[in-house]
């Protein structure tokens, strides 16, 4: 990474290398919270290896070292889970990355693309549902996502989505308590009946979700290590 | 250049009912000895579903039966077998034949009617099996079917009567005896004439693995009886077959009152991947520039620039497997030609270039031209706009948005700021690796294999300029052991395989200098010296008109070569031609793609090859092809003409993750010296037909991935 970062010196405009500059300093520079930038696929692809037992690493102590944002993501149906850094930002949407380069993009908390996971959710018209999301407000909120089939062709899926305040709770994330109000999405089409939950702090910061990726994915659960 | 089509629109994106990937069944289609969807022996109206590959091998009372079966179509499906029938009776040979079916479904089950489908079975060449039927299946309730069909020929022999269709003609009535002449020609003068007969079954999926059978059969197996291979007891057969998982099945028969049978079926749908999508690494996020860096000239005055630049754009874009060959920038637009290691899905490859730009190129720079280079040459141009990228990122569908201020173009002319890199040219690439060479349907050994190691070197000294051999050394393997010699009539240009195989160890297989050019806008070049072949070497020319967007191009090809001697060194043998074509590539829409090459062959015979292939947008490719020269039939000898099937398979459809490697074969029923040409490697169309559009913008959903 040397010459990018040279190049980032002289040229102090060239905001975006920033980017891959923070990714050099990932890897190098939090010696500590290493481990725990973990792979979410490695157990997926090759079964084989035992996964690190994320959760079991994580102490509010060890935290404390990095004040850069992190995620926690949870894939049950690939048996996995891995802590993720801020790779991107794009507008509304802020894309996190995990050590084994596999990427989920949110809009303000709400899942609008994964990549790297195989079926992976192209992108989705979910501007309803951040809005109600932020607000902690109740309400309709249809939403679009995009997939690609086995021959490349993207197809959307449409949903009718209720948003509902289901109750004020007080959350623990790793010795840490936060109170939310936990909001449920109900979404519905002919076929398909999910459901998403977010838990989101009163300045509309979502701290923990479980969101439904895909047909072949399923659900993830996020979350907010540190903010 | 072209504005580019806007394909990806609302209407492409169908909204399909959210559960539709998960509803696809996968029970599967249950196979017959035959390897044909249906019940024991008797085939069904049903067909698999659209895309299914099988391959089934099937045994009972001495005889083996191996078929590869295709749906071509959602109605129309494609069989081809090798079938091995012994002999208990002295004065009749051990049979091994050839044979191919063709089912049509014209008829879609409804709440009262039946599907219903007509097939030929064994309709080109000796024809032992060969048969006529038109057959009806109707779902009684899920998981229970009961079928019913007339049949000719040999599904006519047993418990027949005076074919109903006599009442149109007489000439119905009786079933000449087919010309078989050498064989593998079609013969329509005795299709649904003769006897008939009624056959019909049931299938019932008792479990969610289990399907049994019964069938009442109308074949007589006259054929095999008269052998002494079994003896017909029963019209009757019953069946039961068991999914292994999703894409085996193992089926017991219990046949005409006397024989056991045992097949095994393994099928493979091109739409439905091992694993879907790309599990390979994430792309890296687009980086978004700031209003103030979009303006920012300072850079232009920095001497170094171009040199830092250059070295940043080259390392990033390694990182994503592509390797920068050529770079032209200016304040506002950058230029970049960009040779793709990695990405068999090309709109993968500009996207993930595109991103890695976006995050280097300076501010100001807004135009980004991608010319991805194939063999040192312009293979296409993707025009995009910066500002697109950043803005269509992670938007509902920005794929087709960025497609939309998109402009695919020909690559040509190039900017004339366009500066190589000092150390792309030479390169020197190698690479040693197992090989596994296999031939078919020797009477006396029907798959032959040869297994050993293969030395390949690459060297590209100037763009375009590659020089590439290839050496083999077998370890084992009985390919030279065939005791099937050339007997053919015309110059032995194919038919002397044997010595090859026998005498070339180790070989040069292969050894050439290459060069591509673009002769003009639209235009693409090629001229391959040395030994092109193992068979032949000498001097091969190509020149390709192909428009971009266009869904027909033309080609042409001049070859002067000689025969190689069998050892497979340095020396020739005698005989020297001039072989040339004519090539029509047809790119019909919904997945489906047609060749038609008019010319001259390599035993000097004129004529022309029909080529149709169905194209998955994947990368998969089925095809069938039949050449017709002026050799008349019968000193062609067996087989009439030559014909085959290709099969293509992208080693990402396997894995998830990208690549640009892809499995090929082409199963011929026999090679012979009629209608054949000779093999170079990088023929244009082929190499360069993925980096355009159509078909660049068919698969540009991957843009974003």
């Amino acid at each position: 990474m040397g010459a990018v970062l040279e190049m980032n010196i002289r040229f102090r405009t060239w905001a975006g290398l920033g980017g891959l500059a923070l990714l050099a300093a990932c890897g190098t520079g939090r010696s500590e919270l290493t481990p725990l930038f973990s792979g979410l696929i490695t157990s997926y692809t090759s079964p084989a290896e035992p996964q690190p037992d994320v959760r079991g690493m994580l102490t509010r102590q060890l935290l404390s070292t990095s004040d850069a944002p992190l995620l926690l993501i949870e894939a049950p149906r690939l048996a996995s889970t891995a802590t993720l850094r801020i790779t991107g930002r794009n507008g509304p949407y802020t894309t996190w990355t995990t050590g084994d380069a596999r990427s989920f993009t949110f809009r303000g908390g709400v899942l609008s693309a994964t990549r790297g996971l195989g079926d992976d959710l192209s992108s989705a018209d979910n501007t309803a549902a951040a809005a109600r999301v932020a607000a902690r407000n109740a309400g309709d909120a249809p939403r679009t996502q995009y997939y690609l089939d086995a021959e490349n062709q993207i197809y959307a899926v449409r949903f009718n989505c209720t948003f509902q305040n289901a109750g004020r709770e007080t959350i623990e994330i790793v010795e840490r308590l936060h109170p939310t109000v936990r909001l449920r999405e109900t979404c519905r089409n002919e076929g398909l009946a999910i459901q998403n939950d977010y838990w989101v702090g009163s300045d509309g910061m979502v701290w923990k979700s479980r969101q439904w990726v895909g047909p072949a994915i399923g659900y993830i659960v996020t979350e907010r290590l540190i903010r | 250049m072209r504005k580019s089509l806007l394909l990806l629109t609302a209407a492409s994106v169908l909204a399909l009912p959210a559960n539709m990937p998960l509803a696809q069944s996968v029970e599967g289609t249950s196979y017959t000895l035959y390897g044909t969807p249906g019940l024991v022996d008797m085939p069904t109206a049903e067909s698999a579903p659209d895309g299914e590959f099988s391959a089934t091998a099937g045994y009972f009372a001495g005889q083996t039966r191996t078929t590869l079966s295709f749906q071509i179509t959602p109605r129309l499906s494609g069989s081809f077998r090798y079938s091995g029938i012994q002999s208990n009776v002295p004065s009749r040979p051990d049979t091994f034949d050839r044979s191919f079916d063709l089912r049509y479904r014209f008829l879609d089950e409804g709440r009262y009617v039946p599907s219903m489908a007509v097939g030929l079975q064994d309709f080109i060449g000796t024809g032992i099996y060969s048969a006529e039927y038109v057959v009806a299946t109707k779902t009684l309730r899920p998981g229970l079917t009961v079928t019913g069909g007339l049949g000719w020929g040999r599904l006519g022999s047993s418990g027949s009567f005076t074919n109903p269709l006599g009442v149109f003609s007489d000439r119905f009535k009786t079933r000449p005896t087919r010309n078989i002449g050498v064989g593998g020609t079609v013969d329509g003068g005795e299709w649904f004439r003769g006897p008939a007969a009624f056959f019909g079954g049931v299938a019932w999926q008792a479990s969610d693995r289990l399907t049994l059978k019964a069938e009442y059969s109308s074949d007589d197996y006259r054929y095999e009886t008269r052998r002494g291979l079994f003896e017909k007891k029963s019209r009757f057969n019953f069946g039961a077959d068991y999914r292994l998982g999703e894409a085996s099945h193992i089926a017991a028969y219990y046949l005409y009152g006397s024989e056991v049978g045992i097949s095994l079926t393994y099928s493979l749908n091109p739409k439905r991947p091992p694993v879907k999508g790309d599990v390979g690494p994430a792309p890296v996020p687009v980086a978004v520039r700031s209003a103030e860096a979009r303006n920012d000239m300072e850079w232009v005055s920095q001497p170094d620039a171009p040199a830092i630049l250059r070295e940043n754009i080259r390392s990033v874009l390694a990182a994503e497997g592509m390797q920068l060959e050529a770079l032209a920038l200016s304040p506002r637009r950058a230029e970049l030609r960009i040779r793709n290691n990695r990405y068999g899905e090309v709109a993968q490859m500009i996207g993930r270039a595109s991103r890695v730009l976006s995050a280097t190129l300076p501010g100001t720079v807004e135009m980004i031209i991608i010319v991805p280079v194939v063999n040192g040459i312009p293979a296409s141009s993707v025009t995009l706009r910066r500002s697109d990228l950043e803005q269509f990122e992670s938007v509902p569908n920005g794929a087709a948005k960025v497609l939309a201020g998109a402009q695919i173009g020909d690559g040509l002319p190039a900017s004339p700021d366009l500066v190589y890199l000092d150390e792309v040219y030479p390169r020197f690439t190698w690479a040693v690796g197992p090989y596994l060479s296999a031939s078919y349907f020797d009477p006396d050994q029907p798959v032959r294999v040869d297994v050993g190691v293969k030395a390949t070197a690459r060297y590209e000294i100037v763009p375009g300029l590659i020089a590439s051999g290839e050496l083999r050394k077998r370890i084992a393997g009985n390919q030279g052991d065939s005791r099937r010699f050339n007997t053919s009539a015309l110059p032995p240009v194919r038919s002397n395989a044997v010595l090859y195989s026998r005498e070339g160890d180790p070989a040069l297989s292969k050894a050439t200098l290459a060069y591509y050019f673009r002769p003009g806008e639209e235009l693409y070049g090629r001229v391959t010296a040395g030994y092109l072949e193992r068979m032949h070497g000498g001097i091969s020319t190509e020149v390709l008109w192909k428009p971009e967007g266009s869904r027909f191009a033309l080609g042409a090809e001049l070859n002067y070569t000689k025969q190689r001697d069998y050892d497979q060194r340095f020396g020739f043998q005698d005989y020297d031609i001039v072989t040339g074509y004519v090539s029509g590539y047809w790119d019909l829409t919904n997945g489906y793609q047609a060749q038609v090459d008019v010319g001259r062959y390599l035993a000097g015979d004129w004529g022309a090859t029909l080529k149709l292939e169905r194209e998955f947008k994947n990368g998969w490719r089925v095809g069938a092809f039949a050449t017709f020269t002026d050799v008349p039939f019968s000193t062609f000898g067996e087989g009439s003409f030559d014909k085959g099937l290709t099969i293509s398979v992208p080693l990402s459809w396997f894995t998830g993750r990208p690549s640009t490697e892809t499995y090929s074969t082409t199963v011929r029923p026999i090679v012979r010296d009629g209608g054949a040409r000779v093999s170079v490697d990088d023929r244009l169309y082929e190499t360069l037909r993925d980096y355009q559009s159509p078909i660049l913008e068919e698969k540009w959903g991957r843009f974003w991935r």
